[in-house]
């Protein structure tokens, strides 16, 4: 048996098991893969900008202030069959924490997550809160096009999220966590599609209050 | 720039799942190959000037693919699927993945195995195999002929079959 017959027996036998693969789907919208590569790129450019001036400080604060640092995806995901995530938690360069939320589920991952990031957190569902949580008072600054995070101020805040049909966005600055305050948050579990005014609702499905840190709330 | 965002909205919406098929098969890890696909697309939109005149894009993002870290896809990827999806995900049976070709095919080596893929998997011929591999024609022959000669080794059925046939 030469290789041209052997090849062909090869080449069979894997379109055999890539037709096998007939259900499995790329789930990634493309606004979202470019926004990855605009945002690496922005990044790659303050890195640049920082290194050739010595202006760290500048680049770092530019960063904060960038609103194209959150995702500018315009997609519909539902529209493009993508495989939607009830949750998704994001580091994001400026070291602010973004979960970007359809439903809240699997409360104890998502806590499970946010303290591993280094936020002291309490995640639950309503009816469920834990009674060694204490409540700190607890505005909630909404944001509005012009704001930066730096101009809203608080440690926790409603940000926006262009990932239609889920604008849903909250934001938690860790550097401006006082010590010993932590987050907890309360998930409804209400599905997507709720009614969302980027300019002046906060989103149904995700309630947060401040509260203060102990091994029995937040786990630390 | 709005045409080179079609432009590679088309070709990620028609190459994407092609592309993860073929990188899957390679890997055999479904989170994985989707991270390194995206990665893979990622850096393709960020070269897209270079890659949109490559002789085959879809050659280029599955080699991309088997050459990346995908340190940024996995740090998102902490997150939880909706329900729907979770059964959608665990009702998937991927059979073809644990076939003794296949499974043969992952223990080549990693330049044997590219060339097997694009090759015989992708369908190019050789002179774009050897550019998407930044190799000359007579090493493509060279990994494929010691690609095969390996798997017919682990494989001795491959043969037989193709007597058969």
């Amino acid at each position: 048996v030469n290789d041209t017959r052997l090849a062909h027996a090869v080449r069979s036998g894997l379109a055999e098991a890539r037709d096998s693969l007939s259900t499995v789907h790329m789930a990634i919208p493309a606004s979202e893969i470019m926004a990855r590569a605009d945002e690496a790129r922005r990044h790659r450019r303050l890195g640049v900008l920082a290194g050739a001036g010595g202006l760290a400080a500048v680049a770092v604060a530019a960063s904060v202030a960038l609103p194209a640092s959150y995702p500018t995806a315009s997609d519909s995901a539902r529209g493009h069959g993508a495989h939607l995530a009830a949750w998704t938690v994001t580091q994001q360069a400026n070291g602010n924490i973004q979960i970007i939320y359809r439903e809240i589920r699997d409360a104890a991952g998502l806590q499970r997550v946010l303290r591993a990031d280094g936020v002291p957190a309490s995640v639950t569902f309503p009816g469920r809160e834990n009674p060694a949580c204490r409540n700190l008072p607890s505005p909630h600054p909404r944001w509005r096009p012009g704001l930066t995070p730096a101009q809203i101020g608080g440690p926790v805040y409603w940000g926006p999220h262009n990932d239609t049909p889920t604008p849903y966005a909250l934001i938690i600055r860790r550097a401006a966590l006082p010590s010993g305050v932590g987050v907890a948050l309360f998930g409804s579990g209400r599905d997507i599609g709720e009614p969302y005014d980027r300019l002046a609702g906060v989103p149904v499905g995700l309630g947060v209050n401040l509260v203060r840190a102990s091994s029995q709330c937040t786990g630390s | 720039v709005d045409k080179d965002r079609l432009e590679f909205e088309e070709f990620y919406t028609a190459a994407r799942d092609h592309c993860l098929h073929v990188v899957l098969i390679s890997v055999g890890d479904r989170h994985l190959a989707d991270d390194l696909v995206a990665e893979a697309f990622t850096g393709a939109w960020a070269s897209w000037r270079k890659v949109r005149v490559h002789p085959a894009p879809h050659a280029w993002i599955v080699r991309t693919a088997l050459n990346l870290h995908v340190s940024w896809w996995r740090r998102r990827r902490r997150e939880v699927a909706l329900a729907s999806q979770d059964e959608a995900v665990a009702a998937s049976q991927y059979p073809g993945l644990d076939s003794s070709l296949v499974t043969a095919l992952r223990r080549l080596p990693a330049r044997q195995r590219e060339v097997i893929v694009l090759r015989l998997l992708l369908d190019l011929d050789t002179a774009t195999t050897a550019q998407t591999l930044g190799m000359p024609n007579g090493t493509v022959a060279s990994h494929l002929h010691r690609g095969l000669a390996a798997l017919r080794r682990e494989i001795p059925a491959l043969d037989y079959q193709e007597q058969i046939k």
